[in-house]
């Protein structure tokens, strides 16, 4: 066990906080680099409102914006402060919401971004490995031929125009689903059977759209891996020796055709806390991609920045627990 | 009662490709017959087809390969089992038919126990709760010289020769009529050989199974089989006890085979084949072996010689006489 945390755990948390290091400093500086700046384009958009002010506020409110984006001061100092905000999630307030926290709007989009996602990710993942398994292990046969030209032709088409054309078709053309948002307009958040249930008509038809175009992914790589594990000798030396060919097709080819779809799984969840900003915005889903949308379209600095550091955080942590539990399903790994 | 006779069998190698057809013609009509209790070498250079036969052997035929023609049965307790009868020959995998592959790395499932391995080979033959079974696999192993701990262990935590002591173990606990073998000391080193091909010999005295084993390696068919089957590109050219092919061997290929061989004293003068094996999508005509054959005649290049029988051996070249020498 003390073997295991040295030589095991020690290197990979090692490269857990480097990962994070690296990442939140090339989002602290990258912006930095770029030729717009958040305090001129802001006070551009005040003075276009028609205002005018007098000189001495108009530095004034340059000094306060500064402050409130982490603009103030020299170079290193900004940057303490950053990595300050970035450890105690405080990104300031948020600039068009004034003066909601960005945590606040965080935690408020969070949910319903994680909901709608992981629910999303874990159903594709599981049905289109599965049935890009078997349908690699039964490839000659007409269904999944079949299943293959399905996929083969959902995967390619830009997501927003299938998202778009399931839009119209199910909940314009035939009304069967509501057209957006994640609880009926008008109402408020509360617990009760009947929200449950509009919260899930709701998600439906967002949901859907990317179950369809995942699965199309995860069926495809699924079924290429199969393909290349059943040719492997051991799966031949299981088929010479009568072995039953359910056993060889999930504990055979499947078991290890998936592992390389775990790691994808993992990047996958990672990126979830960043949003789906396409599905978001079409379905107008309050999630993250949608704040995220929005904080861009109005440069609201602060918030951009919080999602950013989040899903850098996000990222490293999912690929750091994938590296604790992969030695759980590939036994090679135990030994080196 | 032979256990297995094959008559004129031809398997192809049919590919495909924007409507062209390839064919490759790795088994041209080989007729041989296995004998009970005796343990078949099949010999010969890298692609000249004696793996396309086995896989044949053992039903494990996936396209592209395909029987053309020829017949091809099995006969166990007087029972006649015809190629391809995939109901009846499922029944008797791994029974009575067991196979040993290349001893390379990829043969045992690498996220499996060997415990559940050896389970999934035998839980339709064997009748018995896991914990007997586990016991008497343990027994088993330890007779081919594995310790107890191997059950639990994982395929990439034994060595080279261990994994395929596994794997003859796997084939010979159910005490199989017919052992098919191909290459099976390959990609191990020569003292491992040893013990592997020792143990094989002692499993086939003990059980009284017929093996059939295919490998290039002349040395070990010299070690271990009573009779071989000399193939060249797809035919075979020579059938002749183990003796009789390195005493004296009939046809020019296995003459030749033979004489690159060094021997014990190495005075011998070391000859070799000049040259490629054909490509088996497009064969010469007449006798393969012609355009590489030092003794070839006219008649080589167009006629296809047939395949003699001279007392108990045969042999396929137009230059052995009916008397079976050798006229060249």
């Amino acid at each position: 066990m003390k073997q295991f945390l040295l030589i095991y755990l020690a290197p990979r948390l090692v490269q857990y906080v480097v990962v994070i290091f690296i990442g939140v400093t090339v989002a602290f500086f990258a912006p930095r680099f770029s030729p717009v700046d958040p305090v001129e384009s802001m006070m551009a958009k005040v003075e276009g409102l028609g205002m005018t002010m007098d000189p001495e506020s108009v530095a004034r409110m340059k000094e306060s914006l500064k402050d409130l984006y982490g603009l103030g001061g020299s170079l290193p100092e900004q940057y303490l402060a950053f990595w300050k905000r970035a450890v105690t999630l405080d990104f300031g307030p948020s600039l068009t919401s004034f003066p909601t926290p960005v945590s606040a709007l965080v935690k408020r989009s969070l949910p319903w971004t994680l909901g709608l996602l992981a629910t999303a990710l874990g159903i594709s993942w599981l049905l289109g490995s599965f049935l890009g398994g078997v349908a690699g292990y039964f490839e000659s046969r007409k269904w999944s031929k079949f299943l293959e030209a399905g996929a083969m032709m959902m995967y390619p088409i830009p997501y927003f125009i299938s998202a778009i054309a399931m839009q119209i078709l199910l909940a314009y053309v035939f009304p069967i689903f509501p057209v957006g948002g994640a609880y009926p307009f008008g109402t408020l958040p509360e617990f009760s059977l009947g929200f449950v249930l509009s919260i899930l008509q709701h998600a439906i038809l967002p949901g859907l759209s990317l179950v369809l175009i995942g699965m199309g992914w995860w069926f495809l790589s699924m079924k290429a891996m199969i393909s290349r594990v059943v040719a492997e000798d051991y799966v031949t030396f299981a088929q010479a020796g009568g072995v039953s060919s359910r056993k060889i097709l999930f504990s055979y080819a499947m078991r290890n055709a998936i592992l390389p779809q775990v790691t994808s799984l993992f990047m996958a969840i990672g990126s979830v806390f960043s949003g789906a900003i396409i599905t978001e915005v079409v379905f107008n889903y309050p999630g993250l991609g949608l704040l995220l949308r929005k904080a861009i379209a109005t440069g609201d600095y602060s918030v951009i920045m919080g999602v950013i550091v989040m899903s850098i955080v996000a990222i490293a942590s999912a690929v750091l627990i994938l590296d604790l539990i992969y030695p759980l399903i590939d036994p090679r790994i135990r030994r080196k | 009662m032979n256990v297995v006779s094959l008559e004129g069998l031809k398997a192809h190698y049919i590919n495909e490709l924007y409507g062209a057809i390839k064919t490759t013609r790795a088994v041209d009509n080989v007729s041989l017959d296995i004998r009970p209790n005796e343990i078949l070498g099949i010999a010969g250079e890298s692609g000249c087809g004696k793996t396309t036969l086995l896989k044949i052997l053992s039903s494990t035929i996936k396209p592209p390969l395909k029987i053309v023609q020829g017949k091809a049965a099995f006969h166990f307790d007087g029972k006649e089992i015809e190629f391809g009868d995939e109901a009846k020959l499922d029944e008797h995998r791994w029974r009575t038919i067991a196979y040993i592959p290349q001893g390379s790395m990829h043969v045992l499932n690498p996220v499996r126990k060997i415990r559940h391995t050896f389970h999934d080979f035998l839980e339709h033959h064997v009748d018995i709760d896991r914990k007997e079974l586990d016991r008497r696999i343990t027994d088993y192993l330890q007779q081919l010289g594995l310790s107890a701990k191997v059950l639990n262990s994982y395929p990439h935590e034994l060595s080279g020769g261990m994994k395929q002591r596994v794997i003859i173990g796997l084939a010979t606990y159910l005490r199989p009529k017919l052992i098919l073998c191909d290459e099976p000391t390959t990609a191990l080193d020569v003292m491992v050989q040893r013990n592997i091909v020792q143990l094989l010999r002692r499993i086939q005295k003990e059980q009284g199974n017929t093996i059939v084993l295919v490998s290039h390696d002349l040395a070990l068919h010299a070690n271990i089989t009573d009779r071989i089957a000399i193939m060249y590109a797809g035919k075979l050219v020579e059938i002749a006890s183990t003796k009789q092919i390195f005493d004296r061997p009939l046809h020019p290929y296995t003459r030749l085979l033979i004489n690159s061989l060094p021997s014990l004293d190495g005075t011998n003068e070391l000859t070799g084949l000049s040259g490629q094996p054909p490509v088996l999508s497009d064969p010469p005509p007449g006798c393969r072996l012609h355009p590489r054959c030092p003794y070839v005649e006219t008649r080589c290049r167009t006629e296809e010689p047939p395949l003699r029988t001279f007392g108990d051996r045969t042999a396929a070249c137009f230059r052995i006489s009916d008397g079976g020498e050798c006229e060249y």
